[in-house]
């Protein structure tokens, strides 16, 4: 019996090693009280407690970095209104996070929901707003617009996600059209060399656009020693829109999600199975055959893909820049200006498209936080809130403290000093030292302060200009630019929300939510597979096959129920 | 527990009163399985009702086996299914018997390579401490077609025309997992079998050495034979974990659309349908149910196999 007695030992030690990892400190006790609250209660309590320190804790359900504690705005924040955020930001998979979180109830004080927000809302986990946001002067001002987009995402239509993004302020002077935000959407990402290279050419055309990677390609083999990759196509778990959705540009769709809207008509469809699709797979097809699209793209995770992007000898890929703007801004950092990108509007027939450009008719009620049900403090929250919608707090956030971080000049305007711009450029430096990054999270000004300066620096014309390299003002010049979001045309707004936005708010039980996981599904597993035929006809054929299998028609016509119903609120 | 009926109400306290130490140190032990393996089990309910996260439990919707009923129509189940045990046999072989025949070559280090015999086994359990994360990047390094350490040697050796593109054939996924999971577990699954052997009477070697047996000839007749028992027992332990094919390397290096039909394993389905998609946390229960309950079938089967041939047994 020697052998068991050891086996049992093995298996004791393992279990007191599992039994200190299981007993960690369990999560402090986040009980709260959420009456509805009279406006003349508000007033007394959040004066007297207003400099009470508070700690909310705050999931946000996108990448990011949490600011580090010694940030020089977040705590001249904390100084005005005694509230610390302790950040959780998404690492891995959005969907699996999410669920977990709401199988077990265990929410932070603030969520921001990002495109997480219809699981959020399904599980019931946000505070109804609807009774406390006039008792906020900043807030109120700020939403009372778009009370009903903001209702209009929530099953019962209450408000509880405030969007973050969206609200614009103008001035109407004639000079609003200078503090437009750079374009980061969706787009055919090309650097600035290749086109340089041709002579500063602009190819719309899709096969142009690929005829001049491989043009590229064969003259530059390697880049600073290493292979080039002509195209990179990404498609891991949920990023992998960077592989499904270019043909609905192509054809000048905005950025829908899975679905191309017919502006006139609101007629849906479903675009992965259609002829336009299967000119851009085609194109793929021949360019993997050619050489130009790496095998390993399909395997790379994102960090690999974000490092080879860093190392700058992507040429092109189809891409939201926020997506890869990590891996872009260690090239920015190096001085490696030739090898940053610029959209291309490309199209089937050559017409440039504007792609996801187009000026927003404010909130529309999409990419927004809530309050969580166990929120700690739902009015301290609010104030803090309301707080940072002060033009005064705002600007320490977005322009920093004036005389370090920007000073006035004699006209008024905000400027910055090249040495301050430098500072700004450096991804760490801003971690450690800009409020944005708190900001960002939050309800915040976009455009323009009532005394005319841009609500941060990054819009500011003057900065923007003197802000670029002089590779970039020289760049843009052939062009005849002002900045990189003139590569696309300006597209008009449809007047409904974006559909990705709107199906993420569907009920869960909703039954076009399992045709659309059957799809996606579909898609992800099919189409690298597509690429990378040696028949591609048969395989699409076969992709084809299996995509009829599916009652895609339902959706087309939920989607299209739900657009109607939207554009009479908008 | 024969004795234990025997025993009347006061010898029982009597014996408790005796062995009060042994109990308080087993309190911990118990306490840890309540809480953790126990009480959880109240939440397979999930899997007989539309689970609703807001909802409290008196107001689910009881839904019956119909989650069951959703399982076994699904055509991804199988394929999973196919997958978590495929993978699961090449593990365990592969696992098994590289874990035996070095331990069997390790016992054969004595005398002077003594010390080299330690750092061997310093060395080869290490990798067992990194955790998959750092597992997976290594992998990926040394298959990568970019700057892959296997795709060089092969190519320069002249054994290959072109770089091949491990991580995306689905033909290469299982054995990329079988042979990292050696990699990764063979040394420290090796100290088991190397502890077997040091209760082997030595007498029995030099038994076979009068008896003309070499090397060979005492590691077929009389390690083996040793350490048949432990063999036997660890088997049964791990045929229960057939249907734990693993959960990381599958997760990490599987997820993209080029091998995704051969890297889902039941785990990654039950995440996937239980947390990924909206309201799937009744089917994800069903399907985890479904895996414990074949588990613990397998686990007892075994056991009785072992029995029936008379071998040593783990219950």
């Amino acid at each position: 019996m020697k052998k068991a007695r050891i086996i049992s030992l093995v298996m004791a030690v393992m279990m007191i090693v599992a039994t200190s990892a299981a007993c960690s400190p369990q999560a402090k006790d986040t009980t709260s009280e959420s009456s509805t609250p009279t406006p003349g209660q508000i007033s007394e309590t959040s004066e007297g407690e207003k400099l009470k320190p508070i700690t909310f804790t705050m999931f946000v359900a996108g990448p990011g970095e949490a600011p580090p504690k010694d940030n020089k705005i977040i705590k001249k924040i904390q100084e005005i209104t005694g509230v610390t955020i302790e950040f959780e930001f998404l690492v891995g998979d959005m969907d699996q996070k999410v669920g977990i979180m709401i199988a077990s109830g265990e929410y932070p004080d603030l969520i921001g929901a990002g495109q997480a927000r219809g699981r959020f809302l399904n599980a019931r986990a946000f505070v109804a707003l609807d009774d406390y946001l006039p008792n906020y002067p900043n807030l109120w001002k700020h939403y009372e617009p778009y009370l009903n987009r903001l209702r209009s995402i929530s099953p019962d239509n209450k408000i509880y996600i405030l969007d973050i993004w969206g609200r614009e302020y103008w001035l109407n002077d004639g000079q609003d059209h200078f503090y437009y935000g750079d374009y980061n959407g969706p787009a055919f990402w090309i650097q600035k060399d290749v086109l340089a290279w041709d002579g500063y050419s602009n190819p719309t055309k899709l096969d142009d656009f690929f005829d001049l990677l491989e043009r590229y390609y064969k003259e530059h083999p390697t880049i600073d020693g290493q292979p080039t990759l002509p195209f990179e196509v990404h498609s891991q778990d949920w990023r992998s829109f960077c592989l499904k959705n270019a043909p609905q540009h192509l054809i000048g769709g905005r950025n829908e999600g899975d679905v191309v809207v017919n502006p006139e008509t609101l007629e849906v469809e479903i675009y992965q199975n259609k002829w336009y699709a299967k000119e851009y797979y085609k194109k793929l097809n021949e360019a993997f055959k050619k050489g130009l699209i790496h095998p390993e793209t399909f395997t790379r995770n994102y960090d690999e893909y974000l490092k080879v992007i860093s190392q700058g000898r992507v040429l092109a890929m189809f891409d939201q820049q926020w997506n890869f703007q990590d891996g872009e801004n260690v090239l920015i950092a190096e001085k490696k200006y030739e090898r940053t990108y610029v959209p291309i509007g490309v199209s089937l027939d050559g017409t440039p498209m504007p792609y996801n450009r187009y000026k927003s008719d404010g909130i529309i009620g999409g990419n927004g936080m809530g309050i969580s049900i166990k929120c700690k403090d739902v009015e301290r929250a609010l104030q803090f809130m309301d707080t940072l919608l002060d033009e005064e707090v705002h600007r320490l956030m977005y322009w920093g403290i004036e005389g370090e971080d920007y000073y006035v000049d004699a006209n008024g305007r905000y400027r910055r000093t090249q040495e301050q711009r430098d500072k700004f450029a450096d991804p760490q430096w801003r971690l450690a030292n800009s409020g944005a990054v708190l900001g960002d999270q939050f309800p915040k000004l976009e455009g323009r302060y009532s005394n005319g300066n841009a609500c941060s620096a990054g819009n500011q014309p003057e900065e923007k200009l003197e802000g670029l390299s002089d590779y970039d003002r020289e760049f843009y010049s052939h062009y005849g630019f002002y900045s990189k979001s003139d590569f696309l045309p300006m597209g008009k707004d449809p007047g409904y929300p974006e559909v990705w936005s709107i199906f993420s708010t569907m009920e869960e039980d909703n039954p076009v939510k399992a045709i659309f996981d059957q799809i996606t599904d579909l898609q992800n597993r099919h189409l690298p597979n597509v690429i990378m035929a040696e028949d591609f006809e048969a395989a699409w054929e076969e992709y084809v096959k299996k995509y009829e299998q599916i009652d895609y028609h339902f959706l087309e016509k939920e989607i299209e129920r739900e657009i109607r119903e939207r554009k009479v609120i908008y | 527990m024969a004795t234990s009926k025997t025993v009347s109400k006061k010898e029982f306290w009597k014996l408790a009163r005796k062995q009060k130490s042994l109990i308080l140190i087993s309190i911990p032990f118990f306490i840890y399985f309540f809480i953790f393996n126990y009480l959880p089990l109240w939440g397979l309910t999930l899997a007989f009702q539309n689970y609703k996260p807001y909802h409290k439990f008196w107001e689910q919707e009881w839904v019956g086996l119909l989650h069951f009923k959703n399982l076994f129509t699904d055509p991804d189940f199988y394929r999973v299914m196919r997958n978590t045990i495929g993978m699961s046999l090449i593990n365990l072989a592969l696992g098994f018997i590289t874990a035996i025949i070095f331990a069997l070559l390790l016992n054969e280090l004595t005398g002077n390579l003594y010390h080299f015999k330690r750092v061997v086994q310093t060395i080869s359990y290490m990798p067992h401490f990194l955790s998959w994360i750092i597992v997976c990047g290594l992998v990926s390094n040394i298959l990568s077609m970019d700057d892959g350490i296997l795709n060089e040697i092969l190519l320069r050796s002249g054994l290959i025309k072109e770089k091949i593109h491990f991580l995306g054939k689905p033909e290469y996924f299982w054995w990329i997992v079988g042979f990292t999971n050696v990699w990764k577990s063979m040394g420290w699954n090796s100290i088991i079998y190397l502890a077997a052997i040091t209760s082997i009477d030595p007498c029995l070697y030099e038994a076979a050495a009068i008896d003309g047996y070499g090397r060979f000839g005492r590691m077929w007749h009389v390690t083996l034979p040793g350490i048949k028992s432990t063999i036997i027992v660890l088997l049964i332990m791990n045929a229960g974990w057939i249907l734990n094919a693993g959960f990381e390397m599958q997760y990490i290096l599987g997820s993209n659309g080029l091998v995704l039909d051969v890297s889902e394993t039941i785990d990654i389905f039950v995440l996937k349908r239980g947390f990924g998609r909206s309201g799937g946390f009744s089917f994800g229960t069903a399907a985890g149910m479904f895996k414990t309950v074949v588990s613990t079938i397998i686990l007892l089967l075994c056991n009785k196999i072992a029995a029936l041939l008379d071998e040593e047994r783990l219950v």
